[in-house]
């Protein structure tokens, strides 16, 4: 009769994520160690990521602390900016793994919204993370959400840069996306896009 | 007949005859009115009958919708400040105890918690009330384990209610089922308010004696020996005078709720209907609410000294008030303690432990609830574009928001401190300073805080969202961005010499410089992060207005701003809020997202019925992002906003451009780091002239703010299509490292000069792509 609330219908789903989680505690140890003398400002730097382990944390999210130099009369030489290089791997947070995960199970059982719900709490989490972009355009794709579809995968082509794989996927994704809407034109550019990587 | 007879009667023995039809006749109209009083009164009561099941039936009250701050999520890796996460428990009530056995208690460590969470029931899914230790490295949250120690990879706290949206009669409720309600709670309203509740039919004969006697004592009506029926029905269906039309009224409909429903059932809406305090103009209703309101924490949490305080503030929440009279508060407290002992529902030993006890409410301000009127007004302006207000404030809808209250409580004492220092800087003229703030995340568009005033707490004047405010350089790289699109590069040489432009009216536009210096040519990105006026007014001019225009109206400006020269240079006004959604763009690398506030709004059953989502729209190529992204980094590091690096770590790339409007009457500075974004606006409500500019204001705001917020870097992002160049900054030449006066200058392919300064040889030629590529 009252509307009065929280019902307590357990652990179904995060029983799943937890077991998804804990396995993926160790892939997810993966870190960066940053930090190379001199300021340097705007660009961000992957080449120098892999190998040590760390909270996974560190890298998703993008904190990297550099020591630099910094002072008022500081000349302009200063401001050097690195060239970054293609990376291979992305570390990611258990956590967005897990939320990736379940994304995914919701998404092949055909709650969309519920997938969509997972892939904003990961974007919280992990905004940069590309693989988020690309699963939550693949929905919108599902969905017939053509523009939006499209407008999430160059999202993550932005996010992705430097990482070739996820690249290739991505526009693979937008060839997908656009054949979708008769773009077939756009399609082929895409797909040639994708082979560049 | 009667006609002919009368004569007779009254011939034969009038002085015998005559009473007895007198009596007769008047027994006869007694009857005849009784008969109409039951037929009558039959229709009353079957009338009143429907009334007293129609609404008990019904849908008993409006229920205000709930407005939910964020919820925490919790994860292993996450950046975390614990003093953050303390504040964020204590939003939510939890009681910082030696051992959390239960929901809603934590045990503190200095480099451990142990949370026992109460559980959410979210629309995406239910988060179950969870033992979780959690364990931190600094500012780090290093683990999170369950009680069997396992690891857990995500978790998420309630989320914090930070208001509602309430009907016009004010009347707010939390409503709770009995089985919620502590025994404790139960005893102590019938023990105090009605002994006999569960034995009598709705009334008390016993009790309305009682009353009698008192009124007939006092000459006046003034007691009416409720029962807690009544009482329900005094407060549920009729009026609140006192006179006896109503009381009579009461009695039947008492009867008839008992006859028709349970006992328990009752019980529970007395507890839900039940006035018990006053917020501002807010009626608190029911004990669901009050124990929000009193204690901070869910009913079923209480203690025993709390919930007789509750039972006791039903006789009188105003005159009881704890927080203005707490020693008569106490003083009630302690009475139905005393008598829950006397009547043997507690041991003595518990009553006194009890009566040991402070009355332990919390501070009025530490309530969440109300405690953010100006994102709330954003939230209301969003939900009625799509929602009628009868639905908003009586359907118990369930609105889910972005706001970070962490975020807000940074962001408010940013400006209060920075506003109360330039007060005791300035003096007078900037005794009403106020200001305005809005925060997003730049990645998802969420809008994390908004403060209206430099009284964040005031519902008055919501700065952010209606200041409209000359926006002054702020526009700039609007202009700058437009520039780059119609082929200019950042090592292009901008000319900053005077400039007239002829306007229609006849007159002439002739921008100043801030320093009334004329600086000759000063590199693209220089101009911008130095903010020169003339510079800017001689590109802006040679592309043409409309393409700034354009520029605007794809980075988030949804009206179309007059193509007047003075455009180039900010004369046209905004709010912060709308500004905020060009730098939003900005620092989203150029994908338009809209600002969200909400992120889903629910029926009281949790049903989604509408969801704000992230749809984006790439607006500016990711090229010319990265380009402007250098000079508004150029800005901070080097420009008019590198006061930020007296107090930020060196470390932390942030960028931005500061604001400052024609005679000074407006301080803005608008920037971003890797995960917040966030504009500030300082000026008087009068339009009145500031002793300082964006950067002596607005800026001093932002900076602290971000020292707050230790927010992540901002990374640019090397697009495919950019290179980098050693460049001569006074020829804008290509040139080399070793060579004086030369910098690094990103530049989208095929775009970098061609010809080589004098201080260049062949060897240093090279594009440094070529040249980092080689050495590898």
């Amino acid at each position: 009769m009252l509307q009065a609330v929280v019902e307590t219908k357990a652990l179904r789903m995060s029983t799943v994520v937890k077991a998804v989680c804990v396995g993926s505690v160790i892939l997810g140890l993966a870190g960066c160690v940053s930090g190379t003398g001199g300021y340097r400002p705007p660009v961000e730097d992957r080449t120098e990521q892999g190998g040590v382990i760390q909270p996974a944390e560190s890298t998703s999210t993008g904190v990297m602390v550099r020591p630099a130099v910094v002072s008022e009369g500081r000349t302009e030489q200063q401001v050097s900016v690195p060239v970054p290089t293609p990376m291979t791997s992305r570390p990611q947070n258990p956590a967005v793994i897990a939320l990736l995960k379940s994304a995914d199970q919701q998404k092949s059982s055909g709650s969309m919204q519920a997938a969509e719900s997972s892939l904003e709490r990961a974007q919280r989490i992990a905004p940069r993370d590309p693989e988020i972009y690309y699963q939550w355009a693949d929905i919108r794709r599902l969905e017939g959400q053509w523009s939006q579809a499209e407008q999430l995968a160059l999202k993550g082509t932005n996010m992705a840069i430097g990482d070739a794989i996820m690249l290739r996927r991505l526009w693979l994704l937008i060839a997908d996306i656009r054949s979708g809407v008769g773009d077939s034109a756009g399609a082929k550019q895409a797909k040639n896009k994708a082979f560049s990587y | 007949m009667a006609k002919k007879r009368a004569p007779k009667s009254s011939s034969r023995g009038r002085s015998s005859k005559k009473p007895r039809s007198f009596l007769k006749k008047i027994l006869f109209l007694l009857l005849k009115i009784s008969l109409l009083g039951l037929v009558l009164g039959g229709i009353g009561l079957i009338y009143l009958d429907m009334q007293v099941k129609n609404k008990f039936e019904g849908k008993r009250w409006a229920l205000p919708a709930k407005v939910y701050a964020r919820p925490l999520e919790l994860y292993a890796g996450q950046v975390l400040d614990r003093a953050a996460l303390k504040q964020e428990l204590k939003g939510l009530g939890y009681r910082f105890v030696n051992r959390a056995d239960r929901p809603g208690m934590v045990e503190w460590a200095s480099s451990r918690a142990r949370v026992h969470t109460r559980g959410f029931s979210f629309p995406d899914s239910d988060e179950p009330p969870r033992k979780l230790m959690l364990n931190f490295s600094g500012n780090q949250l290093m683990s999170i384990r369950d009680e069997r120690g396992k690891n857990v990879s995500l978790s998420r706290l309630e989320p914090i209610l930070i208001g509602g949206i309430y009907p016009k009669d004010n009347e707010d409720r939390d409503l709770i089922r009995l089985d919620q309600a502590p025994e404790a709670l139960l005893s102590a309203l019938i023990q105090i308010e009605d002994r006999e509740y569960y034995n009598h039919f709705g009334i008390s004969l016993k009790g309305i004696a009682r009353a009698m006697v008192v009124n007939v004592k006092a000459g006046r009506f003034i007691q009416g020996g409720s029962t807690l029926t009544q009482q329900l029905i005094k407060n549920f269906y009729l009026t609140s005078d006192r006179t006896l039309a109503r009381k009579l009224m009461e009695l039947p409909m008492a009867v008839l709720l008992d006859f028709h429903y349970s006992k328990d059932e009752i019980l529970e809406a007395y507890l839900n209907e039940v006035y018990l305090g006053q917020a501002g103009s807010r009626a608190v209703h029911g004990f669901g609410l009050a124990s929000q309101y009193y204690f901070a924490q869910p009913i079923n949490e209480l203690k025993l000294h709390q919930v007789a305080l509750l039972a006791g503030l039903v006789k009188g929440p105003s005159y009881y008030d704890p927080r203005r009279h707490p020693k008569r508060a106490k003083g009630r407290r302690d009475l139905v303690l005393k008598v829950l002992q006397e009547q043997g529902v507690i041991s003595m030993k518990a009553r006194l432990d009890a009566e040991k006890r402070p009355l332990g409410i919390v501070k009025q301000r530490s309530l969440h609830k109300g405690a953010y009127p100006a994102y709330l007004d954003l939230v209301k302006r969003q939900l009625r574009e799509e929602y009628p207000e009868e639905v908003l404030n009586s359907e118990g809808l369930r609105v889910f928001t972005s706001l970070n209250p962490t975020v807000q409580t940074h962001s408010e004492s940013a400006l209060a401190t920075t506003v109360t220092a330039l007060q005791k800087r300035y003096g007078k003229p900037v005794k009403e300073l106020q200001g305005g703030m809005v925060v997003t995340d730049p990645q998802t568009g969420e809008v994390l805080a908004l403060v209206g005033g430099r009284n964040a707490r005031y519902q008055g004047f919501n700065r952010a969202l209606d200041a409209q405010r000359s926006i002054g350089s702020l526009v700039k790289p609007a202009v700058y961005l437009a520039g780059l699109e119609a082929g200019y590069t950042l090592a292009t040489l901008l000319d900053d010499q005077p400039v007239s432009v002829p306007l229609p009216n006849g007159k002439s536009w002739v921008p100043q410089n801030f320093d009334h210096v004329s600086h000759g040519k000063v590199p693209y990105f220089r101009a911008l992060a130095k903010s020169y006026n003339q510079s800017t007014a001689q590109l802006g001019m040679s592309i043409g207005l409309d393409r700034v225009i354009d520029m605007l109206q794809r980075l988030g400006i949804s009206r179309k701003p007059k193509p007047y020269p003075s455009l180039l240079l900010g004369a046209e006004s905004m709010s912060p809020f709308e500004i905020a959604t060009v730098y939003q763009t900005i620092a989203a690398n150029g994908f338009r997202a809209p600002m969200r506030a909400i992120r889903l709004v629910t029926d009281s059953e949790g049903v989604e019925l509408s969801r704000y989502p992230f749809d984006v729209k790439q607006v500016v190529s990711a090229e010319n992002m990265h380009l402007i992204q250098y000079a508004l980094q150029a800005v901070t590091r080097e420009g008019t906003g590198r006061s930020v690096y007296n107090r930020l770590p060196a470390g932390l790339n942030v960028a931005g451009k500061t604001g400052t409007s024609n005679d000074q009457r407006d301080s803005w500075f608008a920037g971003f780091a890797g995960d917040r974004m966030a504009v500030v606006w300082l000026g008087l409500d009068d339009n009145g002239k500031l002793p300082f500019t964006g950067s002596g204001g607005a800026l001093k705001v932002w900076t602290e703010l971000m020292v707050k917020e230790q927010p992540h870097s901002f990374m640019s992002v090397q697009p495919e299509g950019i290179e980098y160049y050693w460049i001569e900054e006074s020829t804008g030449l290509l040139s080399a490292e070793q060579c004086e006066g030369v910098r690094q200058l990103p530049f989208i392919k095929g775009t970098a000069p061609q010809d080589y300064a004098e201080c260049a040889d062949n060897k240093q030629n090279e594009s440094v792509d070529w040249f980092k590529r080689w050495f590898r």
